[in-house]
C-alpha cells in the first residue's frame, strides 16, 4: 500500500513546495524511461526534509523539478504558491534569484575567487551595494564557521571547506527555499555530520525550506523528515519524533 | 560586483595564452600585410611622392606613372600660362634593358627617369639632394636604389649598358625601389640618349611636373587647366590624385589587390576559429561553476557577459602583443630594404579588425554556456 503524503494538517504552515502528480520521463538511446510516476508532495518551511533512496529512483529528478531547474512532462510544481509551469525562463531564473539556494555534491567554486568572493557573487545578480555585499557574506560565512578562511582560494581549502564556503553562497541570499543535492557524499563523516548539521540549524534559525537528497543512512538520523523513493514513488514518509517502527528503513541502516 | 571574468584572467592566465597569442597572431599577420601592400604599392607611385611638384600633367587617361606616354612640348606652354604656376619641369620615362659587364643573355628591365638636374629641381627632390642631382649632369651618370645593386650586378662607380648605350653608376639611394622593374635615375639628356625605343615612346617627353604659388590651390589651377585642342592631347592630375591613382591602379586592376584582400579575410577567418575554440574550451571547462550560477539565478546573459568580457580583455591583450610583435617586424623589414610603409588610418584599421576578431569569438563561444544546464549538476 502506498502511503498518502498529508498536505492537509491544520497543524503545519502552509507547504512552500508542492508537487501534484507530476511525471517525468527521459529518453536514453531509443528507449523511454519513466523516472516519475504522478507523483504528489507536500514540504513545509522550517524544517529538514529528506529524500532518500537508491540512485535511479528520481530523487534529483524530483528535487529539480521543485527547485524550477525542470519542467515537469506532467502534473505541476508549485513553490512558494507560484505555479512553477506557468513561468517562462526569464521568470524562472529571477525566482531562482531571489527565493533558492542551492548546494550541489560537487561545490563547484570558481577557482580565481577567494572564499568571501565566491559567497558575494551571487549576491551582485541581485544588485546589492558592495558594501552590504561584503556583510552579508561574512555572515554567512560565519554562519559556517569559515570565517577564518575567507581569503583563501579553493585550491587551498579542504573539500569539507569547500562545501560549506558553497553553503554560505547558497544562505548569503537569505533564501527561503535551500536545495541540497547529495551534499555529503564527497565528504568523510565528520565533514559529514557538520554539513548536515549547518542545514539543520538554516531550517530551525530561518524558517527555511530544506529540502536535501541523499542516499547517505548518516543523514536520516538528523533530517525533521524523511521521505523514502523508488520506482519514481514515494514509499515511505517519517517524521522525526514518530516511533522508528514506522520508518523506512531498517534500525541496522539507521545506526 | 564581482570581477568575475577580469579575475579568472588574472588567475588562470595561462589557460588564455592561446586565446590571447591566436589574436596577436591574427593582427600580426594582418599588419605585416597591410603594411607590404603599403610598401610594394606604395611603391607605384615614388615618382609622384618622392618629388614635390603639385601638378602632374601628361598623356590623358594615365592609369599609373609606368604608362606614361609622350606629350607636345607644348603642353609646357600651357602650364607656365597660369597665372599660378611657378615653375615647370619635363620628366622623361624611358623603359629601358640593362646589362652589366659580366651578363651573357637577356638584361634587366629598367625603368630610367630623365630628371632636371638643377639644383632647385622638383622630380625625386625627396630622395636626392641638390648635390647628388648635381652629378647627374655627367652623360651616362645614374643613380640608383642601394638594394637594386646585386640585381643589376654593378658596384658603386661600376659601368653597364642600358639599350646598348653605357652607363656608370654614380650614387645611391634608398627608397627608389618599385613594381615591376627597377627605377633608375638619368639626367634629361642621358635619359633621351637612352630612349631607342618605337616612335610612340620617343618625341617628346612624358609628362611635365609644376609647382604652384600656394600648393594648397592646387585643385584650383587643376580645375583651370583643361584640354584644349590647341596645345595637343594632355590632362591635369595633383600630385595626390595622380600617387592614389597609381596606387588603386596596381591594387584593384591588376588583381593583387584582390588576392591581398582574400588573404586579409582569411587570416580573420583562422584567427576566430582559433580564439573562439580556446574561450569556448574554457568557457566548457567552468561550465559546472557557471551552472550552479545559473541555478543561484544568474541569468544566461548575465553569464554571456562574463564570457564576451573575456573575449575583450583576451582582444585587448592580443592587440598588445600584436602590436609590439608588428612594431619588431616592421623595424627589422625597413632596416633590410623590404618594401613596408605603415600610417595611422591602416593601423587603426588593422586594430579595428582585431577587435572585432576578438569580440566575434567571444560571441561564438557564448555557445558553450548552452552546456552550462543546472540540471547537469543533479545526479
Amino acid at each position: 500500500m502506498r502511503p498518502t503524503v498529508d498536505i492537509s494538517n491544520p497543524c503545519r504552515p502552509e507547504p512552500s513546495l508542492k508537487a501534484n502528480h507530476v511525471s517525468k520521463s527521459f529518453v536514453s538511446g531509443v528507449v523511454r524511461i519513466q523516472v516519475l510516476h504522478r507523483l504528489s508532495l507536500a514540504v513545509y518551511p522550517g524544517e529538514l526534509t529528506l529524500i532518500s533512496g537508491p540512485s535511479g529512483c528520481g530523487k534529483s529528478t524530483l528535487l529539480s523539478l521543485l527547485s524550477a531547474l525542470q519542467a515537469p512532462d506532467e502534473g505541476e510544481a508549485f513553490a512558494l504558491g507560484h505555479n512553477l509551469g506557468a513561468m517562462n525562463k526569464r521568470e524562472l531564473e529571477r525566482f531562482r534569484l531571489q527565493h533558492t539556494g542551492f548546494v550541489f555534491q560537487g561545490f563547484n567554486l570558481f577557482p580565481a575567487l577567494t572564499a568571501s568572493e565566491q559567497v558575494q557573487l551571487p549576491l551582485g545578480y541581485l544588485g546589492i551595494a558592495p558594501r552590504i555585499m561584503r556583510e552579508r557574506a561574512m555572515n554567512a560565512l560565519e554562519e559556517v564557521g569559515m570565517t577564518h578562511r575567507a581569503d583563501l582560494h579553493p585550491a587551498q581549502l579542504s573539500g569539507g571547506e569547500k562545501q560549506r564556503v558553497a553553503i554560505a553562497r547558497a544562505l548569503a541570499k537569505q533564501p527561503q527555499l535551500l536545495f541540497a543535492d547529495e551534499p555529503t557524499s564527497a565528504l568523510d563523516a565528520t565533514n559529514g555530520q557538520n554539513v548536515i548539521d549547518i542545514l539543520h540549524r538554516v531550517a530551525r534559525t530561518h524558517g527555511t525550506t530544506v529540502l536535501c537528497v541523499s542516499h547517505d543512512p548518516r543523514l536520516v538520523r538528523h533530517a525533521d523528515r524523511v521521505l523514502t523513493m523508488e520506482d519514481g514513488m514515494i514509499r515511505g514518509d517519517w517524521r522525526q519524533g514518530e516511533p522508528l517502527a514506522n520508518h523506512p528503513m531498517s534500525p541496522e541502516e539507521l545506526h | 560586483m564581482i570581477a568575475l571574468a577580469r579575475k579568472t584572467l588574472v588567475y588562470e592566465w595561462r589557460r588564455f595564452l592561446p586565446a590571447i597569442f591566436a589574436i596577436g597572431f591574427s593582427g600580426v599577420l594582418l599588419t605585416v600585410q597591410a603594411a607590404l601592400v603599403l610598401g610594394i604599392f606604395g611603391s607605384a607611385a615614388v615618382y609622384v611622392t618622392g618629388s614635390s611638384a603639385d601638378l602632374w600633367a601628361g598623356y590623358p587617361g594615365t592609369q599609373s606613372v609606368n604608362f606614361g606616354r609622350p606629350v607636345s612640348d607644348d603642353v609646357e606652354m600651357r602650364l607656365r600660362m597660369d597665372p599660378d604656376v611657378t615653375a615647370v619641369e619635363p620628366y622623361l620615362w624611358v623603359e629601358g634593358d640593362w646589362h652589366d659587364a659580366g651578363s651573357a643573355g637577356g638584361g634587366v628591365s629598367v625603368y630610367v627617369s630623365g630628371i632636371d638636374v638643377r639644383s632647385d629641381g622638383m622630380m625625386f627632390s625627396r630622395l636626392i639632394s641638390s648635390g647628388l642631382r648635381q652629378r647627374l649632369r655627367e652623360p651616362g651618370a645614374l643613380i640608383i636604389d642601394r638594394a637594386d645593386l646585386d640585381q643589376l650586378g654593378v658596384g658603386l662607380g661600376g659601368a653597364a649598358w642600358i639599350n646598348g648605350r653605357p652607363v656608370h653608376v654614380v650614387a645611391t639611394v634608398s627608397g627608389l625601389r618599385a613594381l615591376g622593374g627597377v627605377n633608375v635615375l638619368a639626367s634629361l639628356d642621358t635619359a633621351r640618349d637612352l630612349n631607342v625605343g618605337d616612335s610612340t615612346t620617343t618625341g617628346g617627353y612624358t609628362y611635365f611636373v609644376a609647382r604652384v604659388s600656394d600648393p594648397a590651390k592646387a585643385t584650383v589651377v587643376q580645375a583651370r587647366l583643361k584640354p584644349e585642342p590647341a596645345f595637343g592631347p594632355f590632362e591635369v592630375w595633383t600630385a595626390d590624385e595622380f600617387a592614389s591613382r597609381s596606387q588603386l591602379y596596381w591594387m584593384f586592376d591588376t588583381g593583387a589587390g584582390v588576392a591581398v584582400l582574400f588573404m586579409a579575410g582569411i587570416v580573420c577567418l583562422v584567427g576566430a576559429v582559433i580564439t573562439s575554440q580556446s574561450l569556448m574550451a574554457m568557457v566548457v571547462a567552468s561550465a559546472r561553476e557557471y551552472a550552479t550560477l545559473n541555478a543561484l539565478g544568474a541569468s544566461l546573459a548575465a553569464l554571456s557577459r562574463v564570457v564576451i568580457e573575456q573575449a575583450c580583455w583576451v582582444g585587448g591583450l592580443g592587440l598588445i602583443v600584436a602590436a609590439v610583435v608588428s612594431a619588431m617586424l616592421l623595424s627589422l623589414a625597413a632596416s633590410r630594404d623590404v618594401p613596408v610603409a605603415m600610417n595611422p588610418s591602416a593601423a587603426l584599421i588593422c586594430a579595428a579588425l582585431v577587435a572585432v576578431l576578438a569580440l566575434v569569438s567571444g560571441l561564438i563561444a557564448v555557445r558553450g554556456l548552452l552546456r552550462a544546464d543546472p540540471a547537469m549538476l543533479l545526479r
